[in-house]
């Protein structure tokens, strides 16, 4: 009786052990998000600003880098057409530092997307050609 | 390599701790555990070197960072080269080591598979999750950028960067790892491998002295393969690194309960105050380790009563010493106000609202329990062992684990009550997988002391 209940016991652990492998290398290989390997191979296939445009999304990594070209470092900026704490507008604040990202009376002011947001006091800083505008206050800053 | 540089310097300054003070009480380790605890030390005793620099306007210059390790090792240098005896005290007292049997080669092969696959992931990455660039990432560049915590940081609002309250530990250790290798977000990233690696080592040590190396092996492996586990060792994030003090710090407090050894409730101490850097819900996990070290005290027999007691007071002097600076600063009203909780907002209506929504938290918990892409069966299993072995939860030594988890549970709980910054569903949704990783340690404690003699009964499977 004795022996039994034991050996039921191992039997019962050893199956839990043997769900816990399953399970961890079910979820451990397979893809977590749609195309997480082809992802993998392309950021390591990509030298470091290839990765940043790969996460960032290629349209706004090219627009905030144009805008890093021609803000001066130090000054401050408000990033507007993004969902409040998104995922985007926080790699943008990220990646725009020593730019320091502000809510109110910003020296910038950076529009991404095709947004029409209205910036009083604001006028055109650079002309960029894609979706995006940089302004900067007053007269600008030229 | 500059990265392998700035992880040795830790190292030294950990390392000294244990060398110089520790060992002269003939506390008995591994290296394994010497390595390992030195990191963890080391990474807490930065948190608290970089802020005590920033309160003396000293900046974080790679020379002003690096005197203090370069001063440790020469310390360390000057004791064992005056008297190469000594060196012999360094070394771990040598047992007759069993050779690894098969189960335990492939536990520990399974492990180092999880890590490749941990380093494949991140290798390739820059920082890029949420908190990460919100938080961490962007403070610990800020730092770097400005050399230094910029004037006026603490009242920055959320516009420009996300919880400027919040403890510094991740964005310090980051801060520190730049000094070497210059602003380099994608080699930061290996800072959480590192730090997994650390943990489960230094867990495993830790395990190794409570139980036989084969159950040692088997719950490090469980703990590695744990999704979320392994999921936290890829991101910047906060969590991991919380996890792992407060498991270590509570393991300590244990090895203390069972050994009545103070050094090893000196170094639970000086994790839990280290913890304090990492998190603020470390606040909980402290509380409880507090009200679990006065149990202990209560506990103890009448004539161990008054060195317990010292025990408990020196305890609490060095998680107060190690928490002091950070909290003189929080409490002296020049923090941003926590924007998730602010009892100032927290009104009768808002209490009874959250006390309403409380079966969305049980919806997500039992989604969490149940659902095995993060957890494995790890909830399913813990509960059932619970259960299963109810009259064993409040006896012996595990009384103390079943004491620190509800206690800690119940101040998770208290805290999301207390939310005010946004719906609960908001909060529970978008934390609670992460506060579960924070408890996953102790719970296989209390997990590995439930099931010790039922694995015991499984053929060749030794546990004592």
């Amino acid at each position: 009786m004795i022996r039994d209940r034991v050996l039921n016991k191992g039997k019962i652990l050893k199956l839990i052990f043997a769900v816990w492998l399953i399970l961890w290398i079910l979820f451990l290989l397979r893809e977590d998000k749609d195309g997480q390997y082809r992802s993998l191979g392309y950021l390591y296939a990509h030298p470091y600003s290839g990765k940043v445009g790969y996460l960032m999304g290629d349209e706004l990594y090219d627009f905030l880098v144009f805008c890093r070209q021609h803000i001066p470092g130090g000054s401050t900026c408000e990033l507007l057409g993004f969902k409040r704490f998104s995922i985007s507008e926080m790699r943008a604040r990220y990646f725009m530092w020593p730019v320091r990202n502000v809510e109110k009376g910003a020296d910038f002011k950076i529009i991404c997307g095709e947004g029409d947001i209205a910036a009083p006091g604001y006028k055109e800083h650079r002309k960029y050609d894609g979706a995006g505008r940089l302004l900067a206050r007053g007269a600008g800053l030229r | 390599m500059n990265f392998i540089f700035s992880l040795l310097a830790l190292e030294i300054t950990g390392a000294f701790f244990i060398l110089l003070v520790i060992r002269r009480t003939r506390y008995d380790y591994s290296v394994p555990e010497l390595l390992t605890l030195s990191f963890f030390l080391g990474a807490g005793f930065v948190s608290y070197q970089l802020f005590l620099y920033h309160l003396s306007g000293i900046g974080f210059g790679f020379l002003n960072l690096i005197i203090v390790p370069v001063v440790l090792l020469i310390l360390i240098f000057a004791r064992y080269a005056s008297r190469p005896e000594r060196i012999a005290d360094l070394l771990p007292e040598k047992g007759n080591p069993r050779r690894w049997s098969r189960t335990e080669k492939l536990l520990a092969a399974g492990l180092f598979f999880q890590l490749l696959w941990i380093v494949l992931l991140v290798a390739p990455v820059p920082v890029h999750s949420h908190d990460a660039v919100a938080n961490y990432a962007l403070k610990a560049r800020i730092f770097h950028s400005a050399g230094g915590i910029p004037e006026g940081f603490f009242g920055w609002n959320e516009a420009t960067v996300a919880h400027p309250d919040y403890p510094l530990l991740l964005p310090f250790l980051m801060t520190w790892i730049y000094a070497f290798t210059g602003f380099n977000d994608l080699n930061v990233n290996m800072i959480m491998p590192v730090i997994y690696l650390a943990f489960l080592v230094l867990f495993y040590s830790q395990m190794k002295k409570l139980f036989s190396r084969q159950y040692s092996i088997l719950l490090t492996f469980i703990l590695g393969t744990t999704a979320q586990v392994a999921d936290y060792a890829v991101i910047i994030h906060a969590d991991l690194i919380l996890t792992a003090f407060v498991t270590c710090a509570f393991v300590y407090f244990m090895l203390y309960v069972r050994t009545k050894d103070r050094i090893c409730l000196i170094l639970s101490s000086v994790l839990f105050g280290f913890s304090l850097w990492v998190k603020n819900e470390a606040m909980v996990f402290t509380g409880a380790f507090a009200a679990a070290a006065a149990a202990s005290l209560v506990r103890s027999e009448p004539f161990q009563r008054r060195r317990a007691l010292a025990d408990v007071v020196i305890a609490f002097a060095v998680v107060a010493a190690l928490a002091a600076p950070w909290f003189c600063l929080k409490f002296s009203g020049a923090l941003a106000v926590n924007s998730d909780m602010d009892f100032s907002r927290l009104t009768s209506g808002r209490l009874w609202q959250n006390i309403r929504d409380i079966p969305i938290l049980l919806n997500f918990f039992q989604q969490e329990v149940f659902g095995p892409k993060k957890w494995n069966i790890f909830w399913i299993v813990l509960l059932a062992g619970a259960i299963w072995k109810r009259k064993t939860l409040w006896k012996g030594e595990c009384f103390y684990v079943t004491f620190f988890l509800l206690l800690s549970a119940a101040g998770y709980f208290a805290a999301y009550m207390a939310m005010t910054g946004d719906t609960l569903f908001f909060y529970v949704n978008t934390t609670i997988s992460r506060f579960m990783l924070h408890f996953c340690g102790a719970a296989l404690l209390l997990l590995a002391y439930l099931l010790k003699d039922d694995i015991r009964a499984v053929a060749s499977f030794n546990t004592a």
